[in-house]
């Protein structure tokens, strides 16, 4: 019999854990609900992103949290070339063009992260001066606590940068009526690279939170994807509280899972639920989106 | 435009037919005039060829792009190694004709069609993108819990198959095997079904309004496409002799698939054997020269060919040729 | 000289040659009506003026500055503002969202062309908090010319404005274009309705299968029975 103390200190893991979840779905959700196609390196970015922190924090002993910075920096670059380079020629091609390059794209990441930083899992380590917040049963450590707190300020943000600024208005506009935002003078192309950039940017915020709490290896990409997608799905397209909550509920349904049925039903657990919501309610809990489409 | 694209596969005069024949012959005696190593050369070339047929039926003509299909060539691979050797699972003994490897082999192809029924209708309901992120978390899934339930599947150690029937018999049944599922697939995509399954992949909502019932002709496509890429994880196991959750279930035979689809090209019969041969030069020519980047190199050509030359090699090249034509007509016209 | 001058223009969509020859002009200050039966191929000159597609051959010139090859953002920055067919609002935003996005090449003086907007379409400010998806027809008509107005523009593209309106609305839509150009915008409009697009312009054109057919004055054309012919059979 698991102890109610055990079960408490697991859910609000997972609720912060949720936090994490969501600022990876963000990403998957903004670059699906403004270009219409699903980012299938989401993960593999959200890979690479954890390696940039890994790489600084042990090469350079840089703290994660300025390594997260580093990332989305990184990952900021790599999602506009892959706009420019790349997705430009394919993304009004209908759907088999954009999954088949992006599944490329992934690929591409796993292998040469196998190569160049090897196959093992590596992880970076928070160091900070505080102890937990004791709250009686439960105990919120400082790493999951600062991930959490961190991931959900980058939610906020993001929401506040489309909610208050013109850019954030005319990617709103793109996503609504591409030709109609051309006329009113948007350039949607670059609407597109900066979404993907900004997208990839919160993979790799996401990739660095993790290797806080979590190793990271070069074939995380697929299950990371995933995850996002679930989230995505959860949450609906296009709603930041719905991806808010959508993450929570994913981050403590996993933990519950483990704590009941063993780890390796973690990743089981999270695709069940993903393909249950995508089958029961394809717009999603909270969002407009629509799995029919 | 379209439709053209799917009538260049069809291989029209006696010359193809005579061609194949010679190719198949040759295919047959490979074992008998060359070595062990190009014998398994080219029995991983007819694994390869039977997933490319059936990715290609699913996704080239009935449009459902599809990134769980070694889900299926896992299952299909496992099933024949508990039918062959039921005891390293812990089932009891099966009787003779079950067991036996052809046998073994076929229903193989059943099982992982089962499972395309089972799941069929309920992934059928995501359309696109969500079809393709639903098969790979349901292929996801099936790798997950076959490698922790240790007892059926060897879990990481493995599974070791006594199916007893010797290389060469294994490799010549997979010859003829792999020849079926090439011609029958041909069948397919010429008669009524496989027009339905093009009517659907170009626009599903016209064609329902048509009165082609899209469900119906996705859920033949992905059971025979199913059936097809067991056959190819029975035969692969049998061959192997030894499986395991991750040699039978993992993406990579995924990716070796689409690369070999989409570099022959997608909607043309003649594309997943080109693709297959020139995936095979690539790949041993690739890893012996790049070892560790090969798949790199893959996803290159994967997002290169797609970009460029979304027809694939086979369908520029047939493009090329007909437009060459097209233009000396002209040339000599004008 | 003219504030827009178009020469030779031939438009294709692929193989298709839509547009072959056409000539005209449009004077800074006038109200030009680009007449014409359905598929002679008015919305596509307006395509190519704005930028949106590009012409095969042929010269356009505005503001004595070739804009042939433009992208239609910089188009807007320019000063041409397009009114597209079938109106393409941003259905899930506001009114008001949707006119502050038509000032978004063209932010200073947002205050002001949101005054002037309302002004002219008083509907519009009613109706500022609500969905744009939930306009009736003729009101998202007006949201969209509104938004058009709000880059504060030069030259104002109209194409089919008043398309599947109630003849009050019609009559409605047609007064505020009339206004606009009073207030100094330059007009050009393209419509099927050759009765009323010549009550509120100075001068047309008659477009028949891509070719420019007949031009003049509007009472000119008002009065040639060969307008009204043009759009009956090839």
């Amino acid at each position: 019999m698991v102890s109610i103390d055990l079960l408490a200190q697991t859910v609000s893991n997972g609720v912060l854990l949720g936090g994490i979840y969501a600022l990876a779905a963000l990403g998957l959700s903004l670059i699906f609900g403004i270009m219409d196609v699903v980012n299938l390196a989401h993960g593999h970015l959200l890979m690479l992103g954890g390696y940039v922190a890994i790489v600084l924090f042990t090469m350079a002993g840089l703290s994660p949290l300025v390594g997260m910075l580093a990332a989305m920096l990184v990952l900021f670059v790599i999602g506009i070339v892959l706009q420019r380079a790349l997705l430009e020629r394919v993304v009004d091609e209908g759907i088999e063009q954009p999954i088949l390059v992006l599944f490329g794209v992934a690929l591409v990441f796993q292998n040469l992260g196998q190569h160049f930083l090897g196959s093992d899992a590596q992880s970076t380590e928070l160091t900070l001066g505080i102890g937990g917040i004791d709250l009686g049963p439960v105990l919120l450590s400082p790493s999951r606590t600062v991930t959490f707190v961190v991931a959900v300020l980058l939610v906020v943000l993001t929401w506040l940068f489309l909610e208050y600024t013109s850019t954030g208005h005319a990617i709103r506009a793109t996503s609504q009526n591409r030709a109609a935002a051309r006329y009113v003078g948007i350039d949607t192309d670059r609407i597109y690279m900066l979404t993907m950039g900004v997208g990839a940017a919160l993979a790799g915020a996401a990739g660095s939170l993790l290797s806080m709490l979590f190793p990271i290896d070069p074939y995380v990409g697929w299950s990371y994807l995933l995850k996002s997608f679930a989230v995505v799905v959860l949450g609906g397209v296009g709603s930041i509280i719905g991806t808010l909550v959508g993450g929570v509920i994913l981050g403590t349904a996993e933990n519950v899972t483990a704590l009941f049925l063993g780890g390796s039903y973690r990743d089981v657990m999270t695709f069940t639920i993903f393909l249950l919501v995508l089958l029961l309610k394809p717009e999603g809990l909270f969002g407009t989106g629509g799995g029919g489409e | 435009m379209r439709t053209e694209r799917f009538t260049l596969g069809v291989p029209s005069s006696k010359r193809t037919v005579a061609a194949s024949l010679v190719v198949l012959a040759a295919m047959l005696v490979v074992p008998f005039v060359t070595t062990p190593y190009y014998t398994g050369l080219a029995m991983t070339a007819l694994v390869f060829l039977m997933l490319g047929v059936s990715w290609n039926l699913l996704a080239g003509y009935a449009g459902q792009i599809s990134l769980g299909h070694a889900a299926f060539f896992g299952l299909g691979a496992y099933v024949a190694a508990w039918l062959t050797t039921p005891a390293a699972a812990g089932l009891p003994a099966i009787p003779f004709p079950l067991s036996h490897p052809i046998v073994a082999l076929v229903l193989g192809g059943v099982g992982a069609a089962l499972v395309a029924l089972v799941t069929g209708p309920v992934m059928f309901r995501l359309r696109g993108h969500y079809f393709a992120i639903g098969t790979l978390a349901l292929a996801a899934i099936i790798r997950l819990v076959l490698t922790d339930k240790r007892s059926i599947s060897g879990g990481s150690t493995g599974y070791y198959l006594n199916a007893g029937m010797g290389e060469i018999p294994t490799y010549l049944l997979t010859v003829v095997v792999a020849a079926l599922a090439t011609v029958g697939v041909y069948l397919v995509v010429n008669s009524r079904l496989g027009l339905g399954m093009r009517a659907i992949h170009d626009d599903e909502t016209a064609a329902s309004g048509l009165g082609v019932d899209p469900l119906r002709y996705k859920m033949y496509a992905f059971l025979i496409s199913a059936f097809i890429a067991g056959l190819a994880g029975a035969a692969y196991a049998l061959n192997s002799l030894y499986i395991n959750p991750t040699s039978t279930l993992a993406v990579t035979w995924t990716v070796d698939t689409l690369v070999i689809v989409i570099l022959g090209g997608m909607g043309t019969v003649a594309g997943p054997l080109f693709g297959t041969v020139v995936f095979m030069v690539i790949d041993n020519g690739l890893t012996s020269v790049l070892g560790g980047l090969a798949t790199t190199v893959e996803g290159v050509i994967i997002i290169l060919v797609v970009i460029f030359l979304p027809d694939g090699i086979y369908g520029s090249l047939k493009s090329y040729v007909a437009g060459r034509n097209e233009s000396d007509d002209a040339a000599t016209s004008g | 000289m003219a504030l827009l001058d178009v020469t030779d223009l031939d438009v294709a969509y692929g193989d298709i040659h839509v547009i072959w020859d056409v000539d005209f002009s449009v004077d800074a200050g006038e109200t030009v009506a680009l007449l014409g039966a359905n598929g002679a191929g008015k919305t596509t000159i307006l395509k190519t003026i704005c930028g949106v597609l590009s012409p095969l051959d042929g010269d356009i010139v505005y503001g004595g500055e070739s804009i042939t090859e433009i992208a239609p953002e910089e188009a807007v920055r320019r000063g041409i503002a397009h009114v597209p067919e079938g109106r393409e609002i941003f259905a899930d935003s506001t009114v008001k969202r949707n006119l502050e996005l038509g000032a978004y090449t063209n932010r200073g003086a947002m205050g002001e062309n949101l005054e002037r907007v309302y002004e002219i379409f008083p509907r519009l400010e009613e109706r500022a908090g609500q969905r744009a998806g939930t306009l009736s027809g003729g009101e998202q008509q007006m949201l969209a010319i509104g938004r058009g107005l709000m880059s504060e523009p030069d030259l104002l593209l109209l194409d089919e404005a008043s398309l599947g309106l109630a003849p009050v609305l019609v009559d409605d839509v047609f007064e505020a274009i009339q206004r606009i150009n009073e207030q100094g915008t330059t007009v050009f409009l393209v419509e099927q309705d050759i009765h009323n697009a010549l009550r509120v312009a100075d001068r047309g054109y008659v477009l028949k299968s891509g070719r420019i057919e007949l031009s003049g004055s509007a009472e000119e054309l008002a009065g040639d029975e060969r307008v009204e012919a043009s759009y009956l059979g090839e």
